[in-house]
């Protein structure tokens, strides 16, 4: 039997972290949390997940600069990072720039409040 | 045996209402207690702290404040969020509303309202996930009662337990729930601060924040309807809530979910506690009935204010009933009488965006 695949949902928000931890336990997969961006790189260095789904505004570190993070460092730029975000109207493609001029390289996004089975289908996509 | 250092609470009065000062409490084991330190610890993933609250609390349905309107209702209509609420019918039809706002609306809020009570200083203090186990509920109340630390309000939504306490205590609280329960080894307890200029600049300059406050028809991540429930209501003075707290974690039924808990603390601190759960408790209650659970939560829920008063009004204006309401975080829950779930769904649906 195949180990379940790890995911990390980072939110500032409990009980959204909580709403989508139950949904992909639903699925089969193992999930980590985390509630602030800086608890998230720690969780990601020490746990590898496959995939990470990423808040954008949070607390001590914000989604962008976890996702900057991740994908500059050669362990790490292989997780797929899956952002949240409350405008997606606005944002036309998922390499953009952003906060002071960084560009941050997401490999998907969604649009907040999120349809849990939208984010499904694209970690289940992700995670093929 | 515990003792308090400022036993009575002090009132004085500001604009003609009450404000309640914070007592300081001395925290200590009373000896009739079992040692906390020999009991398996509860897990969780985190501690939450928001400061520098003003507690406003309101009763109304009796006939000194018949014509008053619902302390919600005002607050939306001065564009006052609060951060967390709860609404109880407790005795006879007569409604208690309590509501946590941030200090600095305290005078505005103190000069325009009449009949409201207000409990400066205070906290809120949250622990989560509590995955819906009466283990991690039992657990808080136990410690809550044989410590001595006395809240203002209790709350749920679906992954947080939220009370308020006073701030001067904030920090012995603290210590007593990260000694207690089982965290993380990296957690540190999270503490939500205000910088206005970095907040301002943000929403200037992102969209992200930005958004939140221009959106016409509010944000959630659908609307949930739990049915099949039972509410209990309990009242017994604040002695009696460790006992309570343990009898929770002793119940036989291990798989029993709760969906919603609320309590109040009166100033003669007797506790009026209701309990949502998924089957019936073998605590004999002061009243029960069958209810369902109408629970949302939005992106933005935690720093906007009149979401509490939307929901509450349409309900309202369609003559549903509303047992209970609560809400913490980015999450609103309300109780209502059994059958009446799908019926407040499809109105909530009118007025929330759902996905």
């Amino acid at each position: 039997m195949s180990e379940k695949q790890l995911i990390l949902v980072v939110d500032d928000d409990p009980d959204l972290v909580e709403a989508v931890s139950m949904k992909l336990e639903s699925l089969e997969y193992r999930v980590a949390k985390a509630y602030d961006g800086e608890e998230a790189m720690e969780k990601i260095k020490e746990e590898k997940p496959i995939l990470v789904i990423l808040d954008v505004m949070m607390p001590r570190k914000n989604g962008w600069e976890v996702c900057d993070d991740i994908k500059n460092n050669d362990t790490l730029k292989n997780i797929v990072v899956v952002l949240l975000t409350a405008v997606a109207d606005s944002v036309k493609t998922t390499s953009y720039t952003h906060h002071d001029g960084k560009t941050t390289l997401a490999d998907d996004y969604i649009p907040k409040p999120i349809d849990l089975d939208k984010l499904m289908e694209i970690v289940q996509d992700h995670c093929r | 045996m515990f003792r308090t250092i400022a036993d009575s609470i002090i009132k004085k009065e500001y604009g003609g209402e009450k404000i309640y000062l914070p007592r300081h409490v001395e925290y200590m084991m009373p000896q009739n207690f079992p040692d906390l330190e020999i009991m398996e610890k509860v897990k969780i993933n985190g501690i939450r702290l928001n400061k520098n609250y003003v507690q406003v609390t309101h009763a109304y349905g009796d006939r000194q404040n018949q014509s008053c309107a619902p302390l919600y209702q005002v607050l939306a209509s001065m564009g006052i969020n609060m951060i967390s609420m709860t609404l109880s019918t407790i005795d006879n039809g007569k409604t208690f509303v309590s509501g946590t706002i941030a200090s600095k609306y305290f005078k505005r809020v103190s000069r325009q309202s009449g009949g409201w009570n207000y409990h400066t200083n205070v906290c809120t203090i949250s622990i989560y996930p509590h995955h819906y186990r009466l283990q991690p509920l039992g657990f808080l109340l136990y410690l809550l009662g044989s410590r001595r630390v006395s809240f203002q309000c209790l709350i749920s939504s679906n992954a947080l337990l939220t009370f308020i306490v006073d701030q001067i205590d904030c920090d012995a609280i603290i210590n007593i729930l990260s000694k207690n329960f089982d965290l993380p080894p990296s957690h540190v307890p999270f503490e939500q601060e205000e910088n206005i200029e970095q907040t301002q600049f943000l929403k200037r300059k992102y969209p992200e924040t930005r958004a939140t406050y221009v959106e016409k028809k509010i944000k959630t991540y659908g609307i949930t309807l739990v049915s099949d429930l039972h509410l209990c209501s309990y009242l017994f003075s604040f002695n009696q809530l460790a006992e309570y707290g343990q009898k929770i974690q002793s119940l036989k039924n291990k798989e029993n979910k709760f969906f919603y808990i609320s309590a109040v603390m009166t100033s003669s601190e007797q506790i009026h506690l209701f309990l949502l759960t998924e089957k019936s408790l073998d605590i004999p209650a002061r009243q029960t009935c069958t209810a369902e659970l109408l629970s949302f939560h939005g992106p933005h829920f935690g720093d906007r204010h009149s979401i509490i008063s939307r929901a509450l009004n349409c309900l309202s204006k369609k003559s549903i009933p509303v047992l209970q309401t609560g809400c913490t975080g980015a999450s609103i829950g309300i109780v209502l009488p059994e059958g009446k779930g799908k019926e407040a769904k499809k109105i909530l649906k009118n007025v929330f965006e759902i996905p």
